[in-house]
């Protein structure tokens, strides 16, 4: 059984890798040549306007879309061809875009999904009531009931569940109000500081960066500029306007 | 009294074996998105082999049991959702459903083979000849197995869906499989286990029915048809309304068989059509949760817009051909020929309604039959005026069919037309006549209708040569209107439901005037090529134009390929084929039987049908190399295309080591 640890040495180079990745649908090429790469404990940031390739990029790092070209590679090793279930089971947890929850499923049955990778219900249950109680509150109550926020608050419950190495946070703000973002990313800062890396993609850029330890533009299926969320400020505008 | 308790303690049992059969086609299509058409077949395919095991060898009731419950039909389940029903996650509702009837007719074919009909083959029910009396009723053991039967499968489901994760996984992969797989679970062993768990339980349904329907395939077959009910009844995803759904049909059912048979006239014939009317009753009744998530699925189809002139030239080649070809071609091969080419105007007319508008309709022969008969009642002498009246009556129908059906979609409506088509099987078709606005208008009843061959402008068709000139015109004039519609604003229009009914409605279109023409237009034509056919044959009985004959003709024309012409002439050609094959050689009929099921199954591989296939091909000839499609992937991918290699638990420890996580593994 895999527990978490304090963030590993940087010495061991970064966890999540992505070398030159193409990927498209239909032979539509979306993403064009990215390369990234995250440090452990690190939280960071994808930001880019709507159609940049950012979804693709994640979906591809969590192995549920084929590249094209290119590897990804964990904790040094490439990982290319593995399953997604896999993958899951290695510590990467994919929270996709939208409310990404069972909707007809009671929240105790969400969580009882999470025992996929190996940890008891009762220590999952304990661990999200413990942190949303709300949720605890809700337990028998259908996943697609809830709020667009608390079903946020479930869908990272039961992704922390598994005990992930690396996050990844499809689109977590979409639809929800700032208050409820806010709580949201208090408990991303909280997953990080357990020494999770958290790869968090978002459209909106300017709050995600005030979270993030370090950030990429995406524009165009391309990475656009990378570094300290103060270094990638100056290019957000023009990927945004589409001077880039 | 005592009758009325015996009619429902026989209603209960029948009930029973319902509410069994419709529970495990919730189970697969609920888990899977497949309505497996092929259910009864399953349930109809299980019960020969247990008569063959139990009966035919001797084997002891519960070994036999044993094997067909928990051994083969599992098997066979697991096995059709792994071989087959996996690859149609991206395809098509049209192909979903095809792909689903080839195995209703592979299984059919292959009943028929190895157990060829007309043998009696006696299936007595569990403890012959035991009963016991309940307040004044007789009940029979089998009756009270079968019933307890239901019990246990609904307590044994209950348990399964919600105090096992199995279960949980179940239901988690109907609300969003990728996101299962996100968290490590595997939708793939999901679904299998659901089919596993399906296909046993339309094996016991199968087993507990067919001593009282003395083993025999299409009513065995069929019969599913009145457990279909039971599951839309629970929407198909309720497993507790799915047996009151059965409840209410093996009581009519059985209040039908005690009240209602004595009567005579018209509503007399009712009784055996009572399970689909209530079908298509609760269709448009109830609500349908499932409707707004099927507007997100997308699959990619093909539907090319060939260039007018070049249509012009392809249809005046087919009728050249028929000129040409029709001289040289014996009497039967004549014969074959002309019956394929006037299915192939049925198969035709279904390329605007599920090709280009994408509403699948399983009752085409139906509105082939009724043209028949309007050309038989109209036109005895063979005037055209009665192919005009085939096309009209038949529109009218579709029509009639459609209004109700409006707001039906994908599956519903397939169940919606196939109730339509097995009511007037069971009840319309086999009366001698009805009474519509004071005129008696007969109909087939249990012998043939003759119908004319048309003689048009003082040209007669009467011979079998210009019966296949005239069904070659016929078709070039019906494909070029398709080939038209196609290039149409009307097109485009009907494409675009397909893709989005919400997004035309936003668009300002008007989705029921066209959803009703484009079922008047397809029905018409269906009209037309069932009154051509009835020439072919000069005297046509109902069961030409049965729901089962309906199932090949769509069956070929999405392996020829749905979305273009050329597919449905490709179709009206591997039918002929087909034919012509089991005349010369006898003894591959059987073979024959289960090939159209063969080819249908195949399209699990390849949505697009044969005529995407032929069009790559002879593209790629022309430019010099062969050409494929270009390999798709989905938009929520849950397969990682490219495999190199399978993880080992080498790679765990060394990736949980770089990650600085204790491996315990």
């Amino acid at each position: 059984m895999s527990t978490l640890a304090a963030p590993v040495e940087t010495a061991l180079g970064p966890i999540l890798e992505l070398r030159g990745i193409h990927a498209g649908y239909h032979g539509i090429e979306v993403v064009s040549g990215v390369d990234l790469s995250v440090l452990p404990g690190e939280i960071y940031a994808l930001v880019g306007p709507n159609g940049a390739g950012k979804s693709t990029t994640v979906a591809v790092a969590a192995c549920l879309h084929a590249p094209t070209a290119g590897d990804v590679l964990l904790g040094g090793r490439v990982v290319n061809g593995a399953r997604p279930q896999d993958l899951c089971h290695l510590g990467v947890c994919l929270v996709p875009e939208g409310r990404s929850v069972f909707p007809n499923l009671s929240v105790h049955e969400n969580l009882w999904l999470a025992t996929h990778a190996g940890v008891a219900l009762d220590e999952i249950e304990s661990r999200a009531y413990g942190r949303f109680p709300v949720l605890g509150t809700r337990r028998a109550q259908l996943a697609g009931t809830l709020s667009g926020g608390e079903q946020q608050m479930l869908a990272l419950a039961r992704a922390v569940a598994v005990n992930p190495a690396v996050l990844l946070v499809d689109e977590l703000s979409m639809g929800l109000a700032p208050v409820i973002i806010a709580e949201l990313y208090g408990f991303i800062r909280e997953i990080a500081s357990a020494g999770v890396t958290v790869v968090l993609v978002e459209q909106f850029a300017r709050t995600v960066l005030g979270l993030a330890d370090r950030a990429a533009v995406m524009s165009n299926g391309k990475i656009v500029g990378a570094g300290r969320p103060d270094e990638v400020e100056g290019v957000l505008e023009a990927a945004y306007l589409g001077a880039l | 009294m005592d009758t009325f308790l015996t009619y429902t303690v026989f209603g209960l049992s029948t009930a029973a074996i319902y509410a069994v059969a419709a529970s495990g086609l919730v189970l697969t299509y609920t888990t899977s998105g497949i309505f497996n058409f092929a259910h009864g077949a399953i349930g109809m395919f299980a019960a020969f082999v247990y008569w063959q095991l139990r009966f035919q060898w001797g084997w002891p009731t519960p070994v036999a049991l044993v094997v067909v419950l928990f051994v083969l039909a599992p098997l066979f389940g697991a096995i059709l959702e792994v071989g087959i029903m996996r690859g149609l996650e991206k395809a098509s509702e049209a192909v979903r459903v095809v792909v689903a009837v080839a195995v209703l007719s592979g299984l059919v074919g292959l009943a028929l083979w190895i157990w060829p009909p007309n043998t009696a083959r006696p299936f007595s029910g569990f403890y012959p000849g035991s009963k016991i009396h309940i307040a004044g009723a007789a009940v029979t053991a089998h009756q009270l197995i079968s019933m307890g039967c239901a019990i246990a499968v609904a307590i044994g489901l209950a348990l399964i869906l919600r105090r096992t994760r199995a279960g949980a996984d179940m239901r988690a992969v109907v609300d969003n499989r990728a996101l299962l797989v996100v968290f490590g679970g595997r939708p793939d062993r999901v679904a299998a286990l659901s089919w596993a768990i399906g296909a046993s339980l339309a094996a016991l349904a199968g087993i507990l029915i067919a001593p009282a329907l003395q083993l025999s395939v299409l009513p065995l077959t069929l019969l599913v048809v009145n457990a279909y009910a039971a599951a839309i009844i629970g929407r198909l995803s309720r497993l507790p309304a799915t047996f009151v759904g059965a409840l209410i049909i093996g009581l009519a059912e059985a209040y039908g068989v005690g009240y209602l048979s004595s009567r005579g006239g018209f509503f007399g014939g009712i009784r055996p059509a009572i399970p689909v009317l209530i079908l298509f009753v609760a269709l448009l009744a109830l609500p349908h949760a499932r409707l707004r998530g099927q507007l997100s699925r997308r699959s990619l189809d093909w539907f090319p817009s060939p260039s007018m002139s070049r249509a012009v030239a392809s249809a005046g080649a087919l009728v050249v051909a028929a000129l040409v070809l029709g001289p040289h071609l014996g009497p039967a091969n004549l014969f074959t020929a002309n019956r394929a080419l006037a299915l192939g105007i049925v198969a035709l007319s279904l390329v605007p309604l599920v090709g280009y508008a994408g509403q699948v309709a399983l009752c085409q022969m139906s509105f082939a039959g009724i043209g028949a008969l309007a050309m038989a009642n109209t036109a005895p002498g063979g005037s055209p005026l009665g192919l005009v009246a085939a096309f009209v009556v038949a529109a009218v129908a579709g029509a009639i069919v459609a209004l109700p059906a409006l707001r039906l979609r994908g599956i519903y409506l397939a169940l919606a037309t196939a109730a339509f088509a097995v009511a007037l099987d069971r009840w319309v078709f086999i009366q001698d006549a009805i009474r519509l606005f004071g005129r008696k208008i007969p109909l087939f009843g249990i012998y043939s209708v003759n119908v004319a061959r048309p003689r048009i402008g003082g040209v007669s068709f009467g011979s079998n040569r210009a019966q296949l000139v005239l069904l070659a015109m016929v078709f070039a004039l019906f494909a070029l209107l398709v080939v038209a519609i196609r290039r149409s604003a009307y097109g485009r229009m009907l494409l675009a439901m397909r893709e989005s009914p919400a997004a035309c409605a936003t668009l300002g279109l008007r989705l029921t005037v066209t959803k009703l023409s484009v079922f008047a237009l397809s029905a018409g034509m269906a009209g037309v090529g069932g009154a051509l056919l009835g020439g072919v044959h000069t005297a046509v009985a109902a069961d030409t134009f049965s729901f089962f004959q309906t199932l090949p003709v769509l069956l070929l024309a999405v392996v020829g390929g749905i979305g273009t012409v050329n597919g449905a002439f490709l179709g009206a050609v591997l039918l002929g084929l087909f034919q012509a094959v089991a005349r010369i050689f006898p003894s591959t009929n059987n073979v024959i039987n289960v090939l159209p099921g063969l080819a249908g199954v195949g399209l699990a591989r390849n949505p697009g049908g044969l005529a995407s296939d032929l069009h790559m091909a002879v593209a790629g000839l022309r430019a010099g190399r062969p050409r494929r499609r270009p390999a798709e992937s989905a938009e929520v991918p849950v397969e990682w295309i490219g495999i190199d290699r399978a993880i080992t638990p080498a790679d765990v420890a060394a990736l949980d080591a770089a990650l600085g996580m204790s491996s315990a593994r």
